[in-house]
């Protein structure tokens, strides 16, 4: 663990660490033999980075199911405030592709800045997220998008460093030291929670071998 | 002559052997699984095979408890049997991974299992949408899938 830590440290930029791992022998489709082998621990390239492709939006998504939003138009101010609230995020939270961002009033959840449809690559923010900060309600809501574009091998190594196990396609874990005390209902908000509190508060309040993890997912720890 | 013969029967039994093995190892974990699920094992059939599990979790409120068993380079998590507090097998839940992950395909579990049905269910209950990717095979067979179609586990009930 401590040389797989090593090189977990070395990952160039644009690249994330991937434990070690046994590979059974398998027939390519096209019959090709492959033997058994040990894959080292190693750094891939991410599986999803696309330059991000903002579009500002003011009627309701589609779908939407949180039908209480009230949805407003976006002054040219805000638009500039979140652009460049983005623009401070790590660039493997920014570059998502396309991502389609509404205006609404209130969300009908207490206490809530921001929404998120992530696997359609929505973010709602509400009034309440300029006095909240921009950047944290975004590198929040841009942590579920992006953990919806992780392969199930990324993700595997997140639920490994961070202690969530499946049973039936539920997930739970056996941690106690949350970030945030929602994030114990799910690894999404697990995640989200943590990616936030590394961004803005350098991971004061994160797990330590988990802020680590996601320093590295996130190419902090090379970025220049 | 015989000694030809000897020797090439030699050849063949020894071909033949590998052969199989390869056919093992390719298929062992579906091997595994076919055998675990038709012959219903019990908490300790289950650890006589594959020995101490990485971890127990133990659900109190519905007296069951969970044996993980992680695969054992990248300590990702590879097995969780749910165990009845008589001891009794009650649901088998398997996660593929790099190494086997083309054996767990929706093609793969469809030509396997029968009936099998994409659904997408919604949860609204958070402040961000959560959807479930399923593959719906009958009663007792089932698989989790991710957003482009990745087979991340699969749950057969006993």
């Amino acid at each position: 663990m401590m040389s797989s830590w090593a090189l977990a440290d070395q990952c160039p930029s644009g690249q994330y660490f991937v434990s070690a791992y046994s590979r059974d022998s398998y027939y390519r489709q096209d019959g090709t033999f492959v033997k058994a082998t040990n894959v080292d621990a190693h750094c891939r390239t991410y599986n999803f980075s696309s330059p991000l492709k903002l579009k500002f939006e003011d009627q309701m998504p589609q779908g939407w199911p949180y039908q209480l939003d009230l949805f407003k138009k976006w002054t040219t101010i805000e638009k500039r405030d979140v652009k460049k609230a983005l623009d401070s995020l790590p660039k493997r939270l920014r570059d998502l592709g396309e991502i389609k961002i509404y205006r609404a009033v209130k969300s009908s959840f207490p206490n809530n800045h921001a929404s998120s449809g992530p696997d359609d690559s929505v973010i709602v923010l509400y009034d309440s997220a300029k006095k909240f900060g921009y950047k944290q309600a975004l590198a929040h809501e841009m942590s579920h998008v992006l953990f919806s574009k992780l392969s199930a091998d990324e993700k595997e190594e997140y639920y490994s460093f961070s202690d969530w196990k499946q049973n039936r396609g539920s997930f739970y874990t056996k941690r106690n030291d949350f970030s945030e005390s929602d994030g114990s209902l799910f690894p999404e908000e697990d995640f989200a929670n943590n990616v936030e509190h590394v961004v803005i508060k350098n991971g004061s309040s994160v797990n330590r071998r988990i802020s680590d993890y996601l320093k590295l997912l996130l190419g902090l720890k090379n970025e220049k | 002559m015989r000694n030809k013969i000897k020797i090439l029967f030699v050849f063949l039994l020894t071909a033949s052997c590998t052969h199989e093995k390869i056919n093992d190892n390719t298929q062992s974990e579906w091997g595994l699984i076919n055998k675990i699920e038709s012959e219903k094992w019990n908490e300790g059939k289950i650890i006589s095979w594959l020995g101490a599990p990485n971890d127990i979790h133990e659900n109190e409120k519905q007296n069951l408890k969970y044996l993980i068993y992680d695969y054992p380079k990248s300590n990702h998590q590879k097995w969780s049997f749910e165990i009845s507090n008589k001891g009794e097998l009650r649901n088998i839940t398997f996660l593929p991974n790099s190494s086997n992950r083309n054996d767990f395909s929706s093609e793969q579990l469809s030509s396997k299992w029968t009936g099998c049905v994409k659904q997408k269910s919604t949860d609204n209950s958070q402040h961000f949408i959560r959807y479930t990717y399923s593959l719906e095979c009958g009663e007792k067979h089932k698989a989790y899938m991710n957003k482009i179609g990745e087979v991340t586990s699969i749950s057969i009930e006993i």
